[in-house]
């Protein structure tokens, strides 16, 4: 992301000037923008003009909007962002009041103005500002007849491609139904692949299965991008990992990231940190159960008792619709911050954050165990 | 959609003349894209209105529908109609009748809805309205909303037909009693730690019996000792494939039958590998009795016993899918000289494992060498053995499962060929019979069919509960809709009404991380595997008494009984334990271990 201007007074009233570069930013600012920020951007709208003698003529005109955001829309895979609401500001062409669509795409320059930047917001601002961050790891994980073909970037994984194939079983003396059927099936996963990812610019490939699956789509794929004379390069063999899941569903990512083998191979993605955190949380749950406690009350009670070590919130309560709620979460962000404590902010768009939204979307690990907490009734919602 | 229909008009001579051919022509003649961009979430209105119509007017004459049948109450499939229990004269024509007037019956449709008041498709006036509705939400939100109404009438829809299928009246039963004096057929799966020497024997079994002749034995054997795997001979009599044979491993389910003097068996060699054990709850969901083989080679029966071994999994599997009759067969006695102590310590150990821990009542042993073939049909002359043989204790096997006088259930277990008006797969008869021109519905796609075919291993035309089978089917078939874990039904009011969200009562295994709300799973029953969540952790109960010890608890722990609320992505045709016990059994599994089973207590159906 570029940023050509930042204007944030103290209260937190402000605005900034950006521009998407790749996908991943477009998932920041998704998370930025809120109902009632006001966002300021260039569109072009259809002007249809009547001469004095009545004929009609239309143009295309490139026009700033200034809007204030009713409503927000996600696409991304198509990478794009559709805000909706009332111009308030009039021009020439667009009356004060009337409501307009902004697209927000990559490579275009907008003004984002909100009367309220709070700590999140500035945390993710900068985060999404910083060009250190890791590039993208494709990953296919498949079972026989079933493959899912994803792009892990920093904050988002992205199922580019699902097949899903019946393929017959053995049968007695009718083998080659089923061979042909694998051919059938490694043959279309193939070429997902190939139209899906760019081995130029995708840092490591993780191809993960149970059994022999994972070697025959990897010679298979050699095979393809060979016969389309796309050959692999020897750089571009050396990204490939082949390692262990259990099945070709998308949660069985979770367990390809927990590997040494792949971990070792990421460093340190964001998409990892999750994972293990997470992992920790379960284990704690197993272990001590007293140290590890989900559901906002449970989590604010410990809190206001100083006991949380590591808090997991996942995004998905940040983009609330409510600002009562929003609030909140950040309220406990902030306090945990302030007692020296872990937080990891899990993206929902992976498949740790995934689980982390199912499960209330808040958990905490304590630094000393709270026995009674457990018989507290949870609020009604996290039930 | 459009495109589909034409490819299937050009092709019509074709598959009239050859039905099993037209499949590889059909799928040259698709885009290679299709294949990847398929979502099965996503069949357009437009395909279920299809669907329905030809399911509708097919098996009858088509056209204008005669007047007694068109009035609102019974306007459902003829499937369930009494009248249209005649067969259709001859595939060839109906298949042609259809296409030309499939056209021809929407516009009819359309003129004559009022009649009809059936609520499908997106030009009725109910639907309608709830659109608009829609749209007007929509309107406040974004413009890519629109996609989602269009399928709230898709959903609107199948809940109708859905309705009307289970509305239907039964069709009474031809043949309620199955003929009495053949052999009982058992269903007998073998499994075990991996290279315990489960097709080894089972394959120098069925050579000893046979069933193998000796010249394809020797040609096996040949073969096998060619590319320096003499000792694979007679898995290969099971291990099919190429690969299978390449690596020495078996990967899926071997399935063959055989007769002893008293049974007839149907033989399912399951894979022993970690990584198919998948594949080896398939092949015990579809079990009477089972054959659990362990290695006796010193060293080797630890590693399948400890940790991290096949041969606790298995046997908990086993139990839990509803097998109680188990023989143990202790393989490669003759590695350790036949010695009586390790025998005994084997025997030992997995009793009070088996009696114990998985609850089996009385598990037999056996001493074997499935390699040398001593003790498989003939007694083995040892000092310390005089009990029967392996044979003897198969032939002793009790069919577990009197036949049931259920609704029909067929849990599709392997789709061979689908094309779009013929599909052949095979399955086992939960319940129920089916036979030849039976009308069926294949949920939870909720297609209709007719049986042109089907025939168990007797090849008797007339197939009961208990019976792995293999049918061929007529009807309109979406690619890719039908998969493995489907299962055939047929109307009425104890149809099988698919859903996503079911009340399950289970027991965790060994776990070391516990089961949390959120929890997303692998949910196995029948020949059904598909990616499921815990939405709700119910309450915990006491497994000796059945008490509820707390409501709402955070996690499941190991070892604990609960009962929880789990959804799929997708609605799956599995349906309440006391329904039909075989399609009630469910089995959970996360990386590649086995988390819990347990039984579905409650389907939740949609409001």
């Amino acid at each position: 992301m570029k940023q050509f201007k930042r204007l944030i007074e103290r209260d937190g009233n402000g605005f900034v000037v950006l521009m998407a570069e790749e996908a991943e930013d477009m998932w920041h600012i998704y998370n930025l923008i809120r109902v009632g920020d006001v966002i300021k951007a260039s569109t072009i709208r259809k002007v249809v003009s009547e001469t004095s003698t009545g004929t009609t003529s239309s143009q295309r005109v490139h026009t700033m909007l200034t809007i204030s955001v009713e409503t927000i829309d996600f696409d991304p895979g198509a990478q794009e962002l559709h805000l909706k609401g009332r111009n308030i500001e009039e021009n020439d062409i667009v009356k004060l009041g009337a409501y307009h669509t902004i697209d927000i795409e990559p490579n275009r320059k907008f003004t984002l103005q909100k009367t309220e930047w709070d700590s999140i917001d500035i945390e993710r601002l900068n985060l999404s500002l910083d060009p250190a961050q890791a590039a993208d790891v494709a990953a296919v994980v498949l079972h026989e007849g079933l493959a899912n073909v994803c792009l892990i970037t920093p904050a988002m994984t992205l199922t580019r491609a699902k097949i899903d194939m019946t393929i017959p079983r053995k049968r007695k003396g009718f083998t080659n139904q089923h061979e042909k059927g694998l051919e059938k099936f490694y043959e279309a996963v193939s070429a997902a692949f190939m139209r899906h990812v760019n081995l130029q610019v995708v840092k490591c490939v993780i191809v993960a299965s149970r059994g022999f699956v994972k070697d025959a789509f990897y010679q298979h794929l050699q095979a393809y991008a060979d016969a389309n004379g796309k050959k692999l390069t020897t750089e571009q063999k050396s990204k490939f990992l082949l390692t262990h899941s259990s099945s070709g569903f998308k949660h069985a990512l979770k367990e390809v990231l927990e590997t040494p083998q792949v971990a070792a191979r990421l460093a340190d993605t964001k998409a990892q940190g999750e994972v293990k955190a997470l992992n920790h949380f379960l284990e704690l749950l197993s272990t001590e159960p007293d140290r590890a406690f989900y559901g906002y009350s449970h989590v604010n009670h410990a809190n206001q008792e100083l006991a949380i070590e590591t808090l997991l919130v996942a995004d998905s309560l940040f983009r609330a619709q409510n600002i009562e709620t929003r609030r909140k979460y950040v309220k406990l962000v902030e306090s945990v911050r302030e007692q020296n404590g872990k937080v990891h902010i899990f993206s929902s768009m992976h498949v740790s954050g995934e689980q982390l939204a199912q499960l209330t979307g808040c958990a905490a690990i304590l630094r000393f165990p709270m026995p009674d907490l457990d018989d507290e009734p949870m609020s009604d919602e996290e039930k | 959609m459009s495109r589909h229909r034409n490819v299937r008009n050009i092709n019509l001579d074709d598959e009239m003349d050859d039905d099993y051919d037209d499949y590889d022509d059909y799928e040259d003649e698709e885009d290679p894209d299709r294949q990847y961009r398929y979502d099965r979430n996503s069949l357009s209105a437009n395909y279920y209105t299809y669907l329905t119509d030809s399911g509708r007017n097919s098996p009858t004459p088509p056209a204008p529908p005669p007047p007694s049948t068109v009035s609102a109450s019974n306007y459902h499939p003829p499937v369930s109609t009494p009248t249209a229990t005649a067969p259709p004269s001859t595939p060839v024509s109906t298949s042609i009748v259809r296409n030309m007037t499939a056209p021809l019956l929407q516009q009819n449709q359309k003129t004559s809805k009022n009649v009809n008041s059936r609520p499908s498709t997106p030009q009725m006036a109910t639907p309608k309205k709830v659109q608009q509705v829609k749209n007007l939400q929509a309107e406040a939100a974004a413009p890519s909303m629109s996609r989602p109404s269009s399928e709230v009438d898709l959903t609107d829809f199948r809940r109708n037909q859905l309705q009307n299928i289970a509305k239907a009246p039964v069709v009474p039963r031809k043949a309620p009693k199955p003929p009495v004096d053949e052999k009982d057929l058992i269903n007998l799966i073998v499994v075990g730690h991996v290279d315990a020497g489960k097709s080894t024997l089972m394959g120098h079994l069925l050579h000893d019996l046979e069933v193998i002749d000796t010249r394809t034995m020797d040609k096996f054997k040949h073969e096998a000792a060619r590319s320096g795997k003499a000792s694979f001979a007679y898995a290969w009599v099971l291990d099919e494939t190429e690969e299978e044979r390449e690596r020495g491993v078996t990967m899926d389910i071997g399935r063959t039958s055989f007769e002893t003097t008293n049974r007839r068996i149907v033989l399912l060699d399951a894979p022993g590998h970690k990584d198919f054990i998948s594949n080896m709850i398939t092949g015990t969901s579809q079990a009477d009795a089972a054959i659990l083989v362990v290695n006796a080679t010193t060293g080797e029966f630890e590693t399948g016993f400890e940790n991290g071994g096949q041969t606790k999994e298995h046997a908990l599997l086993l139990r839990s899918l509803g097998v109680t009759q188990l023989v143990v067969a202790v393989n490669k006695l003759d590695t350790v000289d036949w010695s009586f102590d390790r025998y005994e310590e084997i025997r030992n150990t997995l009793s009070v494992f088996l009696t114990r821990q998985a609850g089996f009542s009385k598990p037999k042993f056996v001493p074997v060498s499935g390699f040398t073939g001593e003790n498989l049909v003939k007694r083995i002359d040892l000092s310390w053995y005089d009990g029967p043989s392996l044979l003897e204790l198969i032939d002793s096997f009790v069919a577990s499962q009197p036949p049931s006088d259920g609704p029909l259930r067929i849990g599709i277990s392997d789709v061979l060929k689908v094309s779009s008006n013929q599909l052949v797969v095979s399955g086992k008869v939960e319940s129920g019979e089916i036979e030849k021109d039976d009308k069926v519905y294949i949920m939870p796609s909720v297609t209709a069919a007719t049986v042109k075919e089907c025939a168990n291993s007797n090849n008797s035309k007339l197939c009961f509960a208990g019976d792995y089978i293999l049918l061929t089917l007529q009807g309109t078939f979406e690619p890719e809709s039908i998969q493995t874990g489907s299962v055939i039904v047929r109307s009425g009011p104890d149809t099988l009404l698919p859903a996503r969200k079911f009340e399950v009562r289970l027991v965790v295994f060994e776990i070391t991380t516990p089961i949390i709300k959120g929890t997303k799973t692998e949910l196995y029953a029948h020949s059904l595997c598909v990616p499921c969540s815990f939405v709700k952790l119910l309450y915990t109960i006491n497994k000796s008494n059945g008490e509820v010890l707390k409501q709402r608890p955070r996690f499941l722990a190991k070892g604990t009984s609960a009962v929880v609320e789990i959804e799929t992505d997708h609605d799956i045709a599995i349906e309440a334990f006391t329904t039909c016990r075989a399609l009630g059994r469910v089995t959970f599994r996360s990386a590649g271990n086995t988390i819990g089973a347990g039984i579905v207590e409650k389907v939740i159906l949609p409001e």
